[in-house]
């Protein structure tokens, strides 16, 4: 098979550039993506033509040749972990975490369940796979979130890095000329296994600092005198973190053959950032230190100059330059503790020794063997100097710093080793360039030999690890979990993936492609109505803002409803309604008559409640307690009382035996007991209607269940209160009426009931029987500025029915001060509606 | 300009066009999230669009489920399953939230008082 330089070239170009591109997409506002994919694909058009006039002879590999290659390459991928088919390496919890976030959630992928926060990671190798998951999803089961989605992702993944590696080996086939079934063999075994001597490296540092020091079979990393020295193999890499390298060895052989293009360095380099930061800030430094090199060596500066203020290099620094290091911006700016910041780390002699050993071993035998071909490189020097000096410093936590940013120059030296061996076996044979080449070569082959120890057996150690069944390493699941900088979890986990304090973060103001609380992609921030909900005494409550009231305000309300709990309930034990109730323990002295201290609320509760008590002719009663407590219509399985226990109980509702004195409550009943439920809630209505208006929203609904508040309007309409139809499904409507800036009050029998006997028991109690209160309607909604006017009608016209509810309604309002109420709406027990209407009666 | 280069642009620009159009359809969904609280406390905000089983425990804890099945009877069980979030099974006395439909659109909510949870759409 002739491979043909071109079509390898734009097809490696198309992996490297296509997640971008879908990066760009799915991530950033309409506009970024199109100016930024504009410029890139015109300078990528650019890039493609300047390289290929740059490129060497087609070379040909043997189809026989190739197809061992892949299966290599297919099975040792397999071997490792890829599609979880063998057991996957620790850090696969995160890639599957990552590729699991990315297919279930709109993009940018927003966390918001614990500290609110956006997915920042290197998602280049995530992005093709999430995709197919998500498309995959849709079209198979509707729904992207499924097994299925992520099965398919997780293939996609496992064959989208097999092809990156098989391109890396073509690739790397090009530039070195491997034109020999020898040569082609012998490559794909040290790209997947290239590694220096560990283990002789092991032996010394032992044999010098004495025992135990470093344990020949670990072959994870040389690790002592504190420091953290490991340059891990290609196949650790290809295990463990190969989302981070397959792109980056592939910009590499790019970068390679091409550095004198300078005009196009930003464009070639910049997708690493998507694949890591070391990486990129390793790259950086040998491309900006090649061209000053070129500035130096060249007699005419200004060609230099020019070539490295391109048109390409601005523009793309500009458009895709300034989209992904704003990505990344909050990422690498947080504050983090002082340990991982970047550090230079303690010398002493031994330590010296130490990392002078280890990088003689790991990299220093291959570099000397290859000096001969690379002496006049100015990246082979860099490239040494900066795998020397990067054990002395550390960043970020564990050995991070040294593995992340030893990936470009390790694979440089790698490329120099194949050139080397390609070089050595195409030398006419018994010159004296040969003899010294064939040497060297042996050199490195026996340092390779060495070297593949360790990655073979970590290959081992995954089959030896091997249990039938599904192997995917998923225990994250979401990183979704982690994100909070308060955890006790480890910095690893809470530094790595996210950007915290998303607002005024540059990327998510202006370039994101949405924002965490606008769920649609338009790109267009939409203002949206907040609303708070709550359960508050045995009520659900929902305030909804439709102007610009704060969230800070709407917690605020919620807050005096918390407030509100601890005087009303009922049932808590800590509320001042619930002491009262219980006093028979602590009566303050012995004829029976109970004094205590109450709250203004409590107080304006009771006032009004003993007044209207007398106004509706006792038909409402404050002090129904041991009655209603007999009754038990909220489990669903309640029972009619015993008869004689209701009558006993009649005797204690006297409401006239309590007696309110500034703040001081006087019961002279030792048995009586409060039942709010008609009037608190009225009453807290209003106290909430109050402390909006004193906060300046004036456009708000809010419901406590069937008393709903409504303060100004919704901006060019009312609000619409649908009066729920009788014992019809939840929220179901009979009709609905359009109010603004008053309360509309709806009781009704079928809200909480039970049957017995064919009979409905329902929640109205009538105070002259101590039973359910039945007239001809089931419903009734009373429309007041005053709530809690509005509630206890609402339950007084429950038991006058519909006919002398209107009589009633008729004279109440000339009786009351105060707001008027303004309509009532009767639903019967026939489903007739009957209005009425106080301006009607007017006239 | 070179008669090369304005073929270059043309071809970016359908690209363009067709990248616009697989935007459009992949990541046109809505994007609803489904916000638990258990006794006035945020106890978990998830995508409407994850299909899971959550087991809302009375101190708030959220746990999720790979089977329904799993569900020991404490607690309350909602069902995300194709963007709709359903109560299915709760331990409360009167069972209104179990019978309660199913939710889909911003601000509806499914509560159960007893055990004082919140299921709202945002």
């Amino acid at each position: 098979m002739k491979l043909n330089s071109k079509n390898l070239l734009i097809t490696t170009l198309l992996y490297i550039y296509i997640p971008v591109a879908i990066f760009l997409i799915g991530f950033t506002a309409v506009w970024v993506w199109i100016i930024t994919l504009a410029v890139g694909g015109y300078f990528g058009y650019k890039m493609y033509t300047e390289y290929c006039e740059n490129m060497g002879d087609d070379i040909c590999i043997s189809w026989p040749v190739f197809a061992v290659v892949v299966s290599v390459i297919v099975i040792v991928c397999v071997l490792i972990g890829y599609g979880g088919i063998f057991p996957q390496a620790g850090d696969w919890y995160k890639h599957n975490a990552v590729l699991h976030d990315l297919i279930n959630k709109s993009w940018p992928v927003y966390y918001t369940s614990n500290e609110e926060s956006m997915l920042t990671y290197y998602l280049g190798q995530y992005l093709v796979p999430a995709i197919i998951g998500k498309l995959a999803g849709n079209l198979l089961v509707h729904n992207s979130n499924s097994d299925i989605a992520f099965a398919v992702a997780e293939f996609a993944m496992a064959a989208w890095g097999i092809v990156g590696i098989v391109l890396v080996y073509l690739n790397l086939a090009r530039i070195t000329l491997a034109d020999t079934v020898t040569k082609q063999i012998r490559m794909i075994w040290i790209i997947l296994f290239f590694c220096g001597a560990l283990p002789v490296a092991q032996i010394v540092c032992n044999d010098i600092f004495g025992d135990n020091m470093y344990s020949l079979g670990s072959h994870h990393w040389l690790l002592a005198n504190g420091l953290m020295l490991q340059y891990r193999s290609n196949l650790v890499m290809l295990r463990w973190v190969y989302p981070q390298v397959i792109v980056i060895w592939l910009i590499i052989i790019l970068f390679m053959e091409n550095k004198k293009k300078l005009n196009h360095y930003v464009l070639l380099l910049l997708p690493i950032l998507l694949y890591g930061t070391f990486s990129i800030v390793v790259m950086a430094i040998l491309a900006v230190g090649y061209a000053i090199f070129c500035l130096i060596k060249s007699k005419d500066k200004l060609p230099v100059v020019k070539n490295v203020l391109s048109l390409s290099n601005i523009f793309v620094a500009l458009t895709l330059g300034v989209v992904l290091v704003a990505y990344f911006w909050g990422y690498i700016q947080v504050d983090k503790p002082d340990y991982m910041s970047f550090q230079v780390i303690d010398i002493n002699f031994t330590r010296i020794v130490n990392i002078l050993i280890f990088d003689l071993f790991m990299f220093g035998i291959f570099s000397i063997c290859v000096y001969p071909r690379q002496k006049k490189s100015y990246i082979y020097y860099a490239v040494n100097v900066l795998l020397a000096v990067i054990p002395f410093f550390t960043m970020g936590i564990f050995n991070d710093w040294i593995m992340g940013t030893s990936i470009p120059g390790l694979f440089i030296i790698l490329i120099y080793v194949v050139d080397m061996l390609n070089a050595n076996d195409s030398l006419v044979k018994d010159s004296e360039k040969s003899k010294k080449y064939a040497i060297l070569s042996s050199v490195i082959i026996v340092t390779l030999l060495i070297g593949s120890w360790y990655p073979l057996m970590e290959i081992k150690e995954n089959i030896v690890a091997y249990v039938p069944g599904d192997n995917t390493w998923d225990g994250y699941g979401s990183l979704e979990q982690y994100s909070d900088r308060n955890s006790e979890e480890s910095e690893d986990l809470i530094y790595n993936y996210y950007t915290y304090d998303l607002d005024g973060k540059f990327f998510y103001e202006y370039l994101a492609a949405n924002k965490i609380e606008d769920s649609s992609t338009s790109g267009v921030v939409k203002k949206k109505k907040l609303s708070v909900s709550g359960i508050y005494f045995d009520t659900y409550i929902s305030i909804t803002s439709y102007d610009d009231t704060t969230q800070e305000i709407l917690d605020g309300a919620l807050e005096k409803c918390d407030e509100y709990s601890h005087i009303f309930s009922k049932t808590d034990s800590d509320s001042e309604v619930y002491k009262i109730n219980s006093r028979q323990n602590n009566m303050s002295n012995e004829e029976g008559i109970y004094r205590t201290e109450i709250s203004e609320d409590l107080r304006n509760v009771l006032e009004a409640g003993i007044k209207y008590g007398e106004l509706t002719g006792d038909r409402f009663n404050i002090a129904m307690g041991t009655v209603t407590k007999l009754w038990d219509f909220q489990s669903g399985n309640g029972t009619v009382p015993e008869e004689e226990l209701i009558d006993e109980a009649l005797e204690h509702i006297d409401y006239s035996c309590i007696s309110i004195d500034g703040n001081i409550l006087e019961i002279t009943d030792s048995r009586i007991e409060l039942d709010l439920g008609g009037i608190a809630k009225g009453y807290i209505a209003n106290e909430l209607r109050d402390y909006f208006l004193e906060n300046g929203s004036n456009s708000l609904l809010i419901a406590l269940g069937g008393n709903i508040m409504c303060i100004g309007d919704k901006g060019n309409s009312g609000f619409t209160v649908g009066i729920q139809k009788p014992y019809g499904g939840q929220g179901e409507a009979i009709t609905s009426i359009e109010v603004s800036d008053t309360s509309v009050v709806s009781s009704g029998v079928y809200e909480r009931y039970f049957e017995q006997d064919g009979i409905k028991y329902h929640h109205i109690l009538n105070p002259v029987t101590g039973y359910s209160a039945n007239t001809d309607i089931d419903g009734v909604s009373v429309v007041c500025k005053d709530s809690m006017k509005a509630d206890i009608l609402s339950t007084t016209l429950l038991m006058l029915g519909r006919e002398y509810g209107m009589e009633y309604l008729d004279t109440i309002n000339d009786s009351i001060d105060g707001e008027p109420v303004t309509e009532v709406v009767f639903v019967s027990d026939s489903g007739k509606i009957t209005y009425w209407n106080y301006d009607d009666e007017e006239k | 300009m070179k008669k090369n280069d304005i073929k270059v642009i043309l071809i970016i620009c359908i690209c363009l066009l067709i990248f616009f159009f697989i935007w459009k359809s992949v990541f046109s969904s809505k994007g609803y999230k489904v916000l638990i609280s258990v006794n006035n406390e945020k106890a978990l905000c998830i995508d409407l669009q994850n299909n899971c089983n959550i087991q809302i425990k009375s101190d708030g804890e959220c746990i999720m489920l790979k089977d329904a099945e799993e569900y020991d009877g404490t607690g309350n069980l909602l069902i995300i399953e194709n963007g709709q979030a359903n109560m299915v099974s709760a331990d409360c006395p009167d069972k209104i939230c179990v019978g309660m439909p199913a939710i889909q659109n911003t601000d509806e909510s499914i509560v159960c008082m007893p055990n004082k949870v919140i299921v709202t759409v945002q």
